[in-house]
């Protein structure tokens, strides 16, 4: 299956309600070749209910849905063909070995002889578990279950990859693998659309953001657009000696500062982003007979933006 | 083709499972010669000994209880792990269950062949002698419902543990009613009368028609209603049957 179009993904006015409830309510994305879409929200937000429809197994009630130039309706083996999914709940079989685990599922995606055998040693090289082929998953430790998961997804090449919560539950070693697995992915060219609690993987591996909350999509961009949305201040965080807790007040008359906190040896100072007034904010810590010994600023993270949009914390 | 690949996959499982083996293979002969032996003295010296009584009986028992074989087959936890991958893969709906039944029901077949033709062969046990092969025809039919009968509990009730315990229930009410352990005909007309709503009765009343009076008159019919069975649980299967509710 080899479409020319860039377009790999193209949902339009989704919607599925479970009885009264609507877990998706109409919503729209694209997913290009070769990007990575990172999909965020708290629970109930509707990305399982969404990733789920993606990948074959759960009908929409309304809305149309292209992948790899076909119709979800009409092509369902056709798109299943194409797509390798990693299920959150581990899908493999614990009593044969990796190799064979993996052999298997591709075998299903009509791949036959040396290119079998070729596609199935790259899938276990891709996840650093080619010298672990002959085991059997039970003596794996869970972060390796977890990249023979993603192998048997993508042994036959897909063209689109969806990943629900991949990482659950793993080592921070076994987790930058699989990170640098997906990159690797992407590189190839595949489309990875990529559900996670983590902000942080997100945030190193998406092009493209989309935060869902109560199956809508409530904003959707780069890193960069989605943290400019939101986050129009920036903190200064000032170590200083001698501090001196009556400049309080004069910090509140430099034109753009929103707060002013005097601890211990801490000066804390937000301001509006568009105010350029770095220089007032120190010479008020000078003029006040402090030393300033260190200072460092900080942005809100996309973990802010999300608690700033949907009022909620992501592992609620 | 990924249809035979799957039945071909699921039935190596099996193979590997050794309870599986075991209640398939080792277990029906040695519960024959268990109750075979304790009722030895019950039977006269008539054309059929306790062993063949209950060598048939029990075989019939057996067959029945393939059904928790089935749905093990078809939902046992560490199977259905990697099972819920093949719903992401290009297999259809009906691929999905028709492959752990028609997978349990080739192992049984081949299982109960080899037993009913060993325990013949072997152990003397009157199975019909030239007629064994309408006996192993007629048990493998049993065999077929069996497993539609596990795989529709599978379907309804979603988990192993859910559906090998629901199973329990028709499993037993079929098999003491159909008299295997002792005959309860005698417990009044309306007991026989409910005997016979029972394909376990319908079977040993067939099989002992062939095995002592080579009388055939009543086996079309049951085969008939064997494989009818097993089409109405397959159909509703097929309409229960939720690719979403698996994963």
């Amino acid at each position: 299956m080899d479409i020319k179009m860039n377009n790999i993904v193209t949902v339009k006015n989704l919607e599925k309600s479970y009885n009264t409830k609507k877990a998706v309510d109409g919503i729209n994305f694209e997913v290009k070749r070769g990007e990575i879409l990172g999909l965020l929200g708290p629970n109930g937000a509707g990305k399982s209910t969404t990733i789920n429809i993606l990948a074959t197994i759960l009908s929409a009630d309304k809305g149309e849905i292209t992948i790899l130039g076909n119709n979800l309706k009409k092509d369902i083996r056709l798109i299943k063909q194409g797509i390798g999914v990693v299920p959150q709940d581990l899908a493999i079989y614990e009593e044969i070995s990796a190799e064979k685990n993996v052999r298997f599922f591709a075998s299903l995606y009509n791949i036959k002889g040396k290119q079998l055998e070729k596609q199935v040693k790259e899938a276990l090289e891709l996840v650093a578990l080619y010298d672990k082929k002959d085991d059997k998953p039970k003596t794996f430790s869970g972060g390796m279950k977890r990249r023979l998961n993603i192998a048997c997804a993508i042994a036959h090449n897909p063209q689109l990859i969806i990943m629900d919560e991949p990482t659950v539950g793993i080592d921070p070693q076994s987790r930058n693998h699989i990170l640098e697995s997906i990159k690797i992915l992407k590189e190839r060219g595949a489309a990875v659309i990529y559900s996670t609690h983590y902000m942080e993987e997100v945030e190193a591996i998406s092009d493209k953001i989309i935060i869902m909350n109560e199956g809508k999509i409530i904003a959707e961009g780069t890193k960069e657009e989605l943290n400019q949305k939101v986050n129009q201040e920036i903190t200064y965080f000032f170590d200083v000696k001698n501090v001196n807790k009556s400049m309080n007040k004069q910090f509140y008359e430099i034109a753009g500062v929103t707060k002013a906190q005097i601890s211990e040896d801490i000066v804390e100072i937000t301001s509006e982003k568009s105010y350029d007034n770095i220089n007032e904010i120190i010479s008020v810590i000078i003029k006040n007979g402090c030393k300033i010994k260190s200072m460092n600023c900080k942005e809100a993270s996309l973990e802010t933006v999300f608690l700033e949009l949907t009022g909620r914390n992501l592992r609620d | 083709m990924n249809f035979i690949r799957i039945i071909k996959f699921d039935f190596m499982n099996i193979i590997k499972n050794p309870s599986l083996l075991f209640s398939n293979t080792i277990f029906p002969l040695i519960l024959i010669g268990v109750m075979g032996f304790v009722t030895r003295n019950s039977f006269g010296a008539g054309e059929a000994n306790s062993y063949d009584y209950y060598g048939v009986n029990m075989m019939i028992f057996m067959a029945m209880l393939i059904a928790m074989t089935a749905s093990n087959a078809f939902m046992e936890e560490t199977v259905k792990k990697g099972n819920i991958r093949i719903v992401y893969a290009p297999v259809s709906k009906i691929e999905i269950y028709l492959s752990k039944l028609i997978s349990t029901y080739l192992f049984g077949t081949v299982s109960f062949s080899v037993l009913l033709f060993v325990e013949q062969t072997f152990f003397n046990i009157n199975f019909g002698g030239r007629n064994i092969i309408y006996i192993i025809l007629l048990i493998n039919m049993l065999l077929l419902f069996g497993c539609s009968l596990g795989t529709l509990f599978c379907c309804i009730f979603k988990s192993e543990e859910g559906a090998s315990g629901m199973l329990q229930i028709p499993v037993a009410i079929f098999t003491v009613l159909g008299g295997v352990f002792f005959n309860i005909h005698r417990l009044g007309r309306i007991v026989d009368i409910m005997c016979y709503l029972t394909p376990v009765k319908w079977v040993q009343v067939c099989a002992y028609k062939i095995i002592y009076d080579n009388d055939f008159s009543i086996y079309m019919l049951v085969l008939t209603i064997l494989i009818s069975c097993s089409i109405a649980c397959i159909i509703i299967s097929q309409i229960i049957f939720k690719p979403e509710e698996y994963v």
